[in-house]
This record gives structure tokens, sequence and C-alpha cells, in this order.
């Protein structure tokens, strides 16, 4: 008898424990979810009559896609923010920094030949360029992780960004972080000038890559 | 319903059985094949709780990791014989020596049920290699890795010795893992030298399946018999690095620029107004906001956001855009509920520099000192007259609970919880309370009341009133926090305590001191008494020491059964809200054995209707025994004032520009 209730004991506890067990890990493991993700419709037209550089987010770990206009520049670097705060900041065309887009990037540090901020054309990058990302941890040093990347140009294309039709080159980055991990970035730069129209960089281990279409670029002084 | 405060606590821990053979069942909460161990090849802050259970043996085991080689566990076992049940409470260590390498493989070195005095200690030393999806494990075993009966084995009268380590005979063991890849099945199986009932070696396999994310369930089976169920939950709070996704970004940052002087400058209220909008969205509420001279001085809370440098960096983002050019310095005070406890003074132009920096985080931490709330503040804006509250709420509770001195049981309590609150330092509350699973067959009282082992004589099957209690908390000066509490504590006492807690904000320590006299309460009814009364006076240490988060918290003096007693707590805050801790206490009674206990607070938005800074709880021995026993339910100042510790809000600054 006593083992019956005893069992019946733990299997009550168990069962209600152990939904909750998961549902705790799920709350602090954080994984990826499978979800779908929604892209704004841009009105481009409203962006260039108010003339406002703008950036289309797309952060497809947590599905969601944000339209950021730029609203500081901050040691040439130019912060895109969106209506809830979530927002970007670009050096060039390398991701420095997010926030609110899954979790964030807190910078970027790079050496200063890094093709994706001195807008350098396709084909003439350097043979591979070293970037250092900076990640939130425990205690104010951020925890750091730095990852070299080899670039091999692709094709030439017209792409649609945002209802423009931009002609551009593809370049794709393989790179390798000093913890053994691999991940890609791919860039589509205009092929004249080689600013990026569209990119997808590498934000970190969990965000993973945050995809960033430039609807207006910033223009100094524009 | 209020309901602000419902603490749900899970524990699994059994009872029953019949003849037991077997001595080395699991390893106490360090990583195990089946019933021998493996590579220590965890890595820091990786914490399991571990389940086992089988006809004539149970364990509740908790695993901590608080570096990459080192691991802890704390294991609650209980064993059946034809003599009857013994439960243990037994602490082992594990260390990685040396790491596997390409050729050469890992070393691991353990000692098992430490301080255990039913199955003795058992020490291990092993060598690793893993080859693709398999991890094998060769070693040798001494203690109750070598013996069937090694009971008693490192402990000489409640006196633990250690010149037993590694000496006398060792068998080998042996035990391959493997990860199939297929629904997440892995296979073990091992070699055992030790002898059993039914054959001179042992010989054990199991297959476990993971039912959910971390959690996995494991069956198992060896050669003299036995065979047994495993659940195990692992997780590791320092995951992932970075926050997760709360919804919406933080508001931008605005440095303070010389041009900014030369516009029209906001008034106080507009500012308040801005601010306090703006918060709402972020779910932080300003209950003060006062700007004179050159400073701004808030009072920020989040009912959501555990980690208060990620608030303050939020209030400043947007004082950053809303306050006059003059403001040179944001004062965020921190608000434990009873008392103001720190304030962060963060210097404006020291922000500026910080801000988008690849060091923003340190940059901001140097721009951060604290202070002391001071005691008095002027009236300001926002602030509220209190409206005393009445709230209640039910909760469930599962935990272990030691009904006899020597032997956990699992329990389910359903407690009805009332509160009436005169102020945010005063209130009454009262909780009555029903044992609905296990309820205890209630004893004849003893000649003597007892401090604790007197337990079941207490009225069982009927609800019971278990704490009806004042309690008042104030300061005495700016570092100088205490508390007045009255009435019915616990189940077992009632009386009068006071305690003083001296804390300096800059400081890493604080020192408390708790003096109380509580009566026996009455083995039947609500309010009676028996005749007997003690008086305890227990001084405390809570030291911060090291990073992330580690504390030590001393305890000592007299306790319940006029013992003198020393406890010693070592646990680690995270800056996301959980904390793990383990504790033992040490009494002077020559009869009292060392006693270990665990302690796991997780932040669980689905425990409480409030939302995500209330905490789960799981708390397993420590408090058990007659001797180094302390009254409960007094109301510890040091539980609502962790939160203000300045390790703690370094430990999140990480995070202050989220």
């Amino acid at each position: 008898m006593i083992k019956v209730v005893f069992s019946a004991g733990v299997m009550l506890a168990l069962s209600g424990c152990a939904a909750s067990l998961g549902q705790m890990r799920d709350a602090i493991l954080n994984p990826n979810p499978e979800v779908g993700m929604t892209v704004p419709q841009v009105n481009r037209a409203a962006i260039e009559q108010a003339d406002l550089a703008a950036v289309l987010m797309l952060s497809p770990s947590i599905g969601l896609g944000t339209v950021g206009i730029a609203i500081q520049m901050r040691d040439g670097r130019v912060v895109y923010n969106s209506n809830d705060n979530r927002g970007i900041t670009l050096d060039g065309g390398l991701i420095y920094a997010t926030l609110g887009l899954g979790t964030n990037l807190q910078a970027v540090s790079t050496q200063s030949n890094d093709p994706l901020v001195t807008k350098a054309k396709a084909g003439t990058w350097p043979s591979q360029v070293t970037r250092t990302y900076r990640l939130a941890q425990r205690g104010p040093s951020f925890a750091q992780v730095t990852a070299t990347c080899r670039n091999q140009v692709g094709r030439d294309l017209n792409i649609d960004v945002a209802g423009a039709l931009r002609r551009v080159v593809e370049v794709v980055e393989t790179c390798e972080t000093d913890t053994g991990d691999s991940f890609h970035n791919v860039h589509y730069l205009d092929a004249g000038s080689g600013s990026i129209w569209r990119t997808s960089q590498w934000t970190g281990p969990v965000q993973g890559n945050i995809q960033v279409d430039v609807i207006e670029p910033f223009e100094a002084g524009g | 319903m209020k309901n602000k405060t419902q603490r749900i606590a899970c524990l699994l821990l059994l009872s029953t059985g019949i003849a037991s053979s077997l001595a080395a069942d699991g390893i106490g909460g360090l990583t195990q094949a089946i019933d021998t161990p493996r590579a220590a090849s965890g890595v820091a802050d990786d914490l399991a709780i571990i389940f086992d259970f089988r006809e004539d043996y149970r364990a509740l085991s908790f695993g901590l990791q608080p570096s990459d080689r080192f691991e802890i566990g704390i294991s609650f076992p209980t064993y059946d014989e034809e003599s009857g049940t013994t439960s243990g409470n037994e602490l082992s260590l594990g260390l990685r020596l040396l790491d596997e390498g390409a050729y050469l493989p890992g070393l691991t070195v353990g000692v098992v049920g430490f301080g255990g005095d039913d199955r003795g200690s058992g020490e291990y030393i092993l060598a690793s290699k893993t080859f693709g999806a398999v991890q094998s494990s060769v070693g040798l075993g001494w203690g109750r890795y070598a013996s069937e009966n090694t009971a008693g084995r490192g402990d000489d009268d409640g006196v633990i010795r250690t010149d037993h380590l590694f000496q006398g005979d060792s068998e080998p063991f042996a035990n391959i893992v493997w990860d199939t890849g297929t629904y997440g099945l892995i296979a073990a199986a091992e070699y055992s030298g030790i002898a059993g009932p039914e054959a001179e070696d042992t010989f054990a396999a199991s297959l476990s399946y993971p039912i959910l994310n971390g959690l996995v369930i494991t069956g198992l089976v060896n050669n003299q018999g036995s065979a047994g169920l495993r659940l195990r939950f692992d997780a590791n709070p320092t995951r992932p690095f970075v926050q997760t996704d709360i919804g919406r970004g933080p508001h931008p940052y605005v440095e303070n620029s010389p041009a900014r002087a030369n516009r029209p400058q906001p008034q106080a209220q507009q500012v308040f107004d801005v601010l306090k909008e703006r918060l709402e969205n972020d779910d932080i509420q300003i209950r003060r906001f006062a700007m004179a001279g050159d400073t701004i001085d808030v009072t920020a809370s989040s009912s959501q956001d555990p980690v208060f440098a990620r608030i303050s960096g939020r209030v400043a983002r947007v004082l950053s855009a809303v306050a006059p050019a003059n403001i040179t310095t944001f004062r965020i005070t921190q608000n434990t509920g009873a008392f103001d406890s720190n304030v962060v003074v963060l210097d404006r132009a020291g922000l500026d520099r910080a801000v988008g920096a690849s060091d923003a985080a340190v940059r901001a931490w140097d721009a951060t000192t604290l202070e002391a709330s001071p005691l008095n503040r002027p009236a300001a804006l926002g602030e509220r007259e209190f409206k005393p509250r009445f709230s209640y709420g039910l909760a469930p509770t599962f935990k272990a609970d030691f009904i006899r001195s020597d032997r956990l049981e699992l329990t389910g309590t359903l407690n009805a919880n009332a509160r009436y609150t005169f102020s945010p330092q005063t209130f009454v509350s009262g909780t009555v309370g029903y044992r609905f699973l296990n309820q205890w067959t209630q004893q004849d009282p003893p000649a003597e009341p007892q401090p604790r082992s007197d337990f079941t004589s207490y009225t069982p099957d009927v609800p019971y009133l278990q704490s009806l209690s004042l309690r008042h908390r104030f300061r005495l000066a700016p570092q100088l926090y205490s508390r007045v509490s009255a009435g019915l504590f616990e189940r077992a006492y009632g009386g009068v305590s006071g305690e003083v807690i001296w804390r300096d904000p800059e400081q890493n320590f604080a020192l408390g001191l708790e003096g109380t006299y509580v009566q026996k309460r009455a083995y039947e009814g609500w309010f009676g008494f028996e005749d007997a009364d003690a008086s305890t006076v227990i001084g405390s240490l809570y030291a911060n020491v090291g990073q992330n988060g580690n504390y030590v918290v001393l305890d000592a003096g007299q306790y319940i059964a006029g013992d003198f007693a020393v406890g010693l707590t070592v646990g680690r805050n995270y800056s996301n809200g959980w904390r793990i801790a383990a504790s033992t206490t040490w009494s002077e009674e020559e009869n009292s054995p060392l006693k270990f206990g665990a302690e796991i607070s997780i932040p669980l938005s689905w425990t409480s209707p409030d939302g995500g800074a209330a905490t789960t709880n799981l708390s397993v021995g420590g408090q058990s025994g007659d001797y180094g026993s302390r009254v409960s339910g007094t109301g510890l100042l040091y539980d609502e004032l962790r939160a203000s510790d300045k390790r703690r809000i370094e430990d999140g600054f990480g995070e202050f520009w989220n």
C-alpha cells in the first residue's frame, strides 16, 4: 500500500514538475523559435519624400522585421531606430551593434581596411578580414568572439530592395571563430560604388544573422 | 485575486522498498554513466537535478559546477535494507585534472559520499577518451566502489576523517556512453568489479531518452537483480550570454551637447511626465522624481526585470534625451519593497563617453558610484500616499520535509495566504496549511518538547495555522536596516524576533544580528503553547566574494536547542535572477551529524501572475534535526536586501545598455 501511495506521489509530483522544468529551461536557454517572419510593407515614397535614411531590418531568429530610420551619427557610425526602439548601428555596411532584434550585439571592432566599412568594390577586398564581436556577459566586460572571414565574389544580378531595383554584386564571406564555430555573411554591393544595398551578417551565437536592406542610404550632411 | 508571491517548490524524494544489496548506487550528483563515474565534461555553471528511483534505493541529487573543471554533488539518498530504511546526506566532489587530448585521455578524480555515514565514502580516478559519439572511461574505485559493505567509512562518531581516502581495497570499473543520434537516445553499458548478491562482478546497461528539452529519463538494469529509473534535469543559468528578446529595444541615448544648453529647457514636471510615459512601455515604474540643481533623483523599479543595472540604463537613456543640459548627475534609487537601499549615481558626462564604445559597459560602470539612500528625502513628484491593502492567495507547495529527524519525505501542502499591508514597512500575514500529500502519523508527544524531532506529534489531517505574525522593517541609519517581528513564525514556534543588518553599498559584505525568543507551539489546536521556550542569538556575515555574484553567508551563535552552531552557505547569484546555493551546519553537540543543504531559486514568470521577477524556490536539507536549527519565518532582512549587493549590480552591468 505504501508503495502505491508512494508511486502515486511520484507520478503526481513528476507530472506536475516535468512540464514546469521544461518551461524553466526554455525560459533560460532561449532556443531559436521556428517561427515565420512578417516583413513590413515599406512606404518608399513616404521615406523619399521625407528625405529620411532608412533600413529594413530582418531578424530570422525571432521572426521579426522592422524599419529603422537614421536618428544619430556617433563616431562615424549611423544609428537606425524603429518605432519600438529596435535598431542597428551601421559602420559603413558593417553591422556594428543591434538592439531589440532578439539578443543584442554590443559592438564590433575590425581592421582599418575592412571593406564593409570602407565600402570597397567587390574584387578589391583583402583576402581575409578579422572582426571581434562583443556580447554582454556577466559583469561589465563584454564577452568577445573573434572571427576571421574569407570572401568570394559571386554573381552580378538585379535585386529588389524595398521596391527599388538595384544592380549588385554578390560577395559571400565564410568565417571561422576562435571558438571553432563557422558562419557565412552574404553581401550585395552596388556594382558601381561598392556600397551595401543588402547584407546578411552574423551578429552573435544566439541571434545569428541579421539581414539589412538599405532603403535609402545615409548621406553625411544630407 | 492578488497573489504576488506564489512560490511553488517541486522536490522529489521518496520511500519504501525491499532488501538492498548494491553499494554503489549512483554517484551523488557527479557526472556518471550508470552507477560508475565518467569524465567531468560539463562547463561552468552547469546545474543538474537528478532523481533516482529503484526498488531499494531512491535519491535526490543536485549537481553544481562552479568551474569548468570542478563539480560538486549534494545527494539525499534513502536506502531500504532488511533492517529498515536509512537516509543519508552526502557531499561529493569531482575534479577534471587533465583535458582529453588528440591522443591522450582525460583524467578525472572524485570523492563521493564525503561525510556520509550510511554507505560510506568512495573515491575514484578515471581516464576517459571520446571516439566520435562514444565516450569511454576506465578507472579504479575505492570504498563503496570496491566493497559491498563500507558503512561508516570516513565517519568516526560524527567526526569526518580523511585518512581513508584512496585507501584500502580497490576495484576496477569501465563504462561506455553512446549518443546514438536517433531520437536523442543515449545508450550506456558499464562494468564494475564490485560484488553483489547475484554475481562477483556487476554489469549494467541503460537507455536514456529526452522527454523535454533538458529533461532526460533513463531506464537502467544490472545483473544483480536491480532495475530502476532516473530523471535528470539539466540547465545552465548563464546561457545565453545575452538577454532574451523582451519585446522592445531601449530608448536611444542622446549625448549632452553644448548646443543643447541654448535651447529652451524643460521643467521638472515635463521631464517627469515624459520619463514616466516612455518607461511605462518598458515596464519600469517611476515612484519618485526630483530635479534640483544639477541632479535628477529617480526611484525606479520593474516587476519584470530582475537586472537593476538594465533598469538603471533604460532610465538613463530616457533622461539623456529629456533632462535639461545643466543636469550632470542621474541618481537612481533602488527600492526593495520596505527599503530604499542603494542609490546608483551615474555621471552623465561619463555615460556620454561610454555610449556606443566597444567597452561601453565598463565605461558606464566607471561612471557609476553607489550610495546609501538618505533616511529622509524632501517631497517629490510621483510620490503617492500609500494605501493599506489586503491581499490573499492560494499556493500549493511540494517539498521534501523531515517528517522524522533523519528521513526526508515528499510532501504536498496547500497554503492559503493572507496579508494586510499597513505601509511599505509593516504588514501582518498569516498562512493556513493543509497537508494533502503524505500526511504523517501523529505520535504521542514526547515527555519534553523537542526542537524539531517531535514534528509528528503535531495534529495531522486538519488545516493548521502555519503562521500568523506582524513584521515591521525600518532603518535606524542610512546603512543600518532593522526588523521586529512578533507572532507565530512557523508550525513549531511563536514569539518575538529582532534583527539589525549593517551594510554599506560600496562594500562587498554586510553584518547581521538576529535575536529571537520563542515558545514551543501546542501540538493540538492553532494558538496554544507548550511549556518550553528557546532563545536564539545568531550573528551573520554576508560576503560577496570573487566574481560573478558568488557569495558566502556565515552564521554563528546560539541555536534553538541552546547549542552553539556554525552555518556556512556558499552560493552564486546570476544576473538573470537565478540563485544556487549549498549549505552546511555544524553543531557543538557531538551526536549531531554534519548537515548539507541545497537551494535553487529560479525567476519564472509562470509562478506569478505579476510577471518575471518572482522566483520559484527549490530547497532541501539544511534545517533538520534538533541541533544547528534556527527559527524560520521571522523574515530575515538579507533575503530582501541581497538584490542590492554591489556585486549583484556590477554583475548585471553588461546589460546596462540593453
